[in-house]
């Protein structure tokens, strides 16, 4: 069902999948970022009664990529959990699951967030501010001005039109030293990249490319 | 009615405008508390609109001081200040006006048993706009509890409008002692003609700027005129229209329900002193008592609906004896055919208007959440005051456990401890909220009427201060860049800029400004009137007392393609735009007309005909589509079994059912409308509510909240007992025509701009197909660039 298309990064090859993730194949990496596992408990905290099956859904899509691609590195680039209780929050099946997927692959990073500083992880979870490859940095939120990087943070999305129909989702945003990832959280939702937010790191334009449903498309803008 | 009162019986008091149904309501209550004295609440009043309400106080007052009596009025809504709601609940006064929310509201506190302890009368008013709604079924609710904590008090119901009495009076009364009705004499009946215009009635469109010259001729001869349209849109653009084209410099002002309330009653206010010839104004002015000396008014755009066009044409000449003056301006062709069919129904005394029905689920958990922060409650308990009302006396006490669940914890299957407990038991087997930050939250969130995101629109005069004008949908505001022009509040405004949800924005004299859209803005024509247009396409007498160019375009219709047989269904298909339209001509109203454009696009997409949106009207559906759909493929497309097959199917993927979902999920409290502490973006809402719908899908189909999104489509949107109907009644009797080019009937229905797009695989082979004419052009520009070098 999935569809994905190949994209251009710092004279880089990646492949930029329709499931919101990313893989870089040089490197056999695999890369998602904002999985915000454990959102709706958050929520059910002030007494809303959100349906509680985001962390079921997140990971059961995570583990299906990392069998999919099969990749040597696995980069949750921050904001793995909403809050810093996400992990004692999680069931204890969902625990296990996300600990499996982790020790699937040779080398798994949980990247720090805003939403989740590493010092209120669990130990088991192997924790970094950020991560360099090949001479590019890997971290949630990016610093102005510092080299190549590949963030989250923004959960982008953008629209197109075709024929008169608009169609809007979520995106990756890139462009000469950025590449911004999609939220991949079932719960997650976005932030239409023309705003205010993305205006500091386009210093070059963007190349996004949209998803919608199973697809993923060049959105020229 | 004053005799019916003092032997303690409900009634519903039916009654033209201007016959003094209120005076009638309110009289036997003043005479009550001038000779009882109550120290508490006597009479509770409840409107559908904060301003009817102000109105009624301003009238109620009127009669005290004329008759000298000691009686306390007061209103309470959403305006009321902080310190009069304290001081109201301390002091209640002995007459009570309020909105259905309101009420509830006062319901939700924990002293609700003595406040109301002392009812003696409910007033509804204007019941059949109220009955009929979700929050009629917040009516209903409130009803009962009332019922609980003092039993026997009188009902009474006003309306100058109702089509079948009897379930009104069913409704109003406790389930199984339907309200007596008393029916007032009608007045004359009022004097409609469609306007006569010199420039011809355009085929399609919906602003009647044709009509323009002979509406200002009106306002010229009048004291002072109504010209009612449909949508907040075309108040904005009707309005521009006249005051471009007003040379004499009329006073002329605009009212809808977007605009503040200052803006709205400086408006009124300027109208009842007679400073005003014309006020053009939506739905939003149909209530109400005195609108000063209107001596006629313009419906502009299809009356779609007999008794909300005489509700609308009782707006002129408050008098008994003299009949209303009206016109009707129709925007396109179709409209002209509906104009006819309601002034002859007029004519004949006929009624139409939606009818109560079985209350829904959700409100009903909402209101299990009220009842709980008032005072703990026992399931057992509340079930049995919720059974006495007319709208909820069929619910089985296995139903109501299944909501009381939900309203206690969410009642998933997979639930993690109590992380999703919001009542908690005590040992008597009550239930209470488990902290007062979910009582402050639910009662933040009281209320039915789901509203799409909201701008406030600022004037900006001159640095950053300046005047509030009123609110813009989210949609509409956020897709404006900064120097964009739009028309709001009967000004051209240049976009400056969003601030903390409020739209900044200058006066402009830029030339081509946009209208602004509202969402929901579109009101159902009635199926009764339906039946009257089809009636009136095939009788050849009927067609003849129409307008000749009308006549002509029929005409040409019957020579082009042909005229719907009233028996059989017409189906035209025609290449248009290098995509492919087919148009149903079924004049089975709105609703249907939708739910047969899901059913039969999602056939369509199963055959690899690629449908892309359609369009509905009240009288067809028009669907494009990539690929032509044939004869042969029609007789599959219209079969009886896309009832079963295709509407499961769709039911749990349209976007329609995402939007009935988001209504249920606000009103049941998963998610929040307000929240005066985080005040998060609509837009932002209506995307979590779309997650969350798929991942219960996903997870959990039978969930309650689930079935209660499907009965809330059914409610609003589907109507599936009409199609059913119909596509039983046109087996076989489909007449299809294949043509060069757009029929003239079909004009008003493809010009139609409002479109329902579908998210389906049409869409995604669309996208694909883009990328792929994309990635053809760079290829093909490579080889080129090759070549040159």
């Amino acid at each position: 069902m999935a569809s994905s298309i190949e994209a251009d990064f710092s004279g880089r090859r990646f492949v930029l999948d329709s499931d919101l993730a990313l893989y870089w194949p040089a490197q056999e990496a695999l890369i998602v970022s904002d999985l915000h596992l454990e959102k709706a408990t958050f929520f059910a905290q002030f007494g809303s009664t959100l349906a509680p099956y985001d962390t079921l859904d997140t990971l059961v899509r995570l583990d299906k990529l990392v069998c999919r691609y099969n990749p040597k590195t696995l980069i949750l680039l921050g904001d793995s959990f909403h809050d810093k209780h996400g992990w004692a929050r999680l069931p204890f099946g969902a625990q296990h699951h996300l600990l499996n997927i982790a020790s699937a692959v040779e080398r798994c990073v949980f990247v720090e967030g805003n939403h989740d500083p590493a010092d209120a992880a669990h130990p088991r979870l192997n924790y970094a501010a950020e991560v360099m490859i090949d001479g590019l940095v890997f971290r949630h939120e990016p610093a102005q001005g510092d080299g190549l990087q590949v963030v989250g943070h923004f959960h982008p999305k953008t629209r197109v039109n075709v024929k008169g129909y608009r169609v809007s989702g979520k995106c990756f945003a890139i462009n000469d030293s950025i590449l911004i990832m999609p939220a991949f959280g079932s719960l997650t939702g976005g932030l239409d990249l023309s705003h205010d937010a993305f205006a500091p790191f386009a210093e070059t334009p963007w190349r996004s490319y949209l998803i919608y449903k199973s697809v993923i498309v060049p959105a020229a803008r | 009615m004053t005799a019916r009162y003092f032997r303690g019986e409900s009634t519903l008091l039916t009654a033209p405008t201007g016959t003094g149904k209120t005076l009638s309501g309110f009289l036997p209550v003043l005479m009550d508390i001038e000779r009882a004295r109550p120290t508490g609440i006597h009479t509770l009043y409840i409107a559908p609109l904060k301003a009817l309400s102000y109105d009624i106080e301003r009238n109620v007052l009127a009669m005290i001081e004329a008759l000298d009596l000691k009686i306390s009025v007061e209103s309470r809504t959403g305006d009321t200040s902080a310190a009069q709601r304290r001081r109201q609940r301390e002091k209640p006064p002995q007459i009570l006006l309020t909105t259905p929310e309101s009420l509830m509201l006062l319901l939700s506190y924990h002293d609700a048993a003595d406040l109301f302890g002392q009812i003696e009368c409910v007033i509804v008013d204007e019941i059949h706009q109220l009955a009929a709604s979700k929050r009629g079924d917040l009516v209903a609710l409130a009803l009962a509890q009332l019922e609980a904590y003092r039993p026997g008090f009188r009902r009474v119901g006003l309306s100058a409008t109702v089509s079948d009495p009897d379930v009104f009076r069913a409704w109003l009364g406790p389930a199984g002692a339907p309200a007596g009705h008393l029916n007032a004499a009608p007045g004359k009946p009022p004097a409609v003609e469609i306007l006569k215009t010199t420039a011809p009635i355009p085929y399609g469109g919906f602003m009647t700027e044709y009509a323009v010259p002979e509406i200002l001729e009106q306002i010229t001869q009048h004291k002072t005129a109504i010209i009612f349209v449909n949508t907040r849109a075309q108040a904005e653009m009707m309005f521009q229209f006249l005051w471009n084209a007003n040379d004499a410099n009329l006073p002329i002002a605009i009212y809808h329900a977007s605009l503040t309330q200052e803006v709205r009653q400086r408006a009124v206010a300027l109208m009842n002193e007679g400073g005003l010839r014309a006020l053009v104004a939506t739905s939003a002015l149909e209530l109400g008592i005195d609108w000063g000396d209107v001596d006629v008014v313009i419906q502009v755009g299809a009356p779609k609906g007999v008794s909300r066009l005489l509700q609308r044409i009782g707006r002129s000449n408050h008098k008994v004896n003299a009949p209303s003056k009206a016109f009707l301006a129709p925007a396109n062709r179709f409209e002209v055919l509906e104009c006819q069919a309601a002034m002859k129904a007029i004519a004949e005394g006929a009624l139409d208007g939606d009818l109560p029905a079985p209350g829904a689920h959700d409100v009903l958990i909402q209101f299990i959440m009220n009842a709980a922060c008032s005072q703990p409650v026992a399931p057992e308990a509340l079930h049995a005051i919720i059974a006495r009302s007319w709208s909820y006396q069929n619910l089985s006490y296995a139903e109501f456990e299944l909501l009381f669940r939900f309203a206690v914890d969410g009642g998933y299957a997979l639930r993690t401890y109590d992380r999703w407990r919001r009542l908690t038991p005590l040992h008597d087997g009550r239930w209470t909220p488990i902290s007062d930050a979910i009582i402050a939250r639910h009662r933040q969130n009281i209320g039915v009427i789901i509203e799409a995101g909201k701008l406030k629109v600022k004037k900006l005069t001159g640095g950053r201060g300046g005047v509030m004008l009123g609110e813009l949908e989210e949609g509409f505001g956020s897709a404006l860049s900064p120097g964009d022009t739009f028309y709001f509040a009967g000004e051209v405004l240049a976009f400056e800029r969003i601030n903390d949800m409020v739209l900044e924005a200058r006066p402009s004299a830029a030339k081509e400004p946009l209208l602004p859209s509202y969402s929901g803005g579109q009101m159902p024509l009635s199926t009764f009137l339906a039946d009257g247009v089809r009636a009136l396409l095939n009788d050849k007498g009927l067609r003849k007392a129409l307008p000749k160019p009308i006549e002509q375009w029929l005409n040409l219709q019957a020579r082009f393609s042909q005229l719907p047989d009233p028996d059989r269904l017409l189906v035209e298909s025609f290449p248009r735009a290098k995509l492919y339209s087919t148009v149903f001509y079924t004049f089975e109203g709105r609703k249907a007309n939708q739910t047969l454009g899901m059913l039969v696009s999602r056939r369509m997409e199963r055959r690899g005909l690629h449908p892309l949106s359609f369009t509905v009207t009240d009288y067809g559906l028009a669907i494009t589509s990539v690929e032509e759909t044939t004869e042969e493929a029609l007789a599959d497309l219209l079969s009886i079994d896309i009832l079963a097959d295709e509407l499961e199917e769709w039911l749990s993927e349209s976007p329609m059912l995402k939007r009935s979902f988001r209504r249920v999920a606000t009103i049941v409290g998963l998610v929040e409308q307000q929240n005066n502490s985080k005040r998060k973006s609509v837009r932002q809402m209506t995307f979590s509510t779309d997650l969350i719908y798929d991942v219960l899908r996903k997870y959990e189909p039978d969930h309650v909240l689930l079935r209660l999104t499907r009965a809330d489509a059914e409610r609003e949107l589907l109507d599936l007992d009409r199609l059913k109907g119909m596509l039983l009644k046109y087996r076989d009797r489909v007449d299809y025509r294949a043509l060069s080019k757009p029929s003239p009937l079909s004009l008003p229905v493809i010009l139609d701009v409002r479109t329902e797009r579908l998210p389906g695989a049409g869409l995604e082979a669309l996208l694909a197909q883009a990328s792929l004419e994309q990635e053809a052009e760079r290829l093909i520009e490579e080889v080129e660039h090759g070549l040159v070098n």
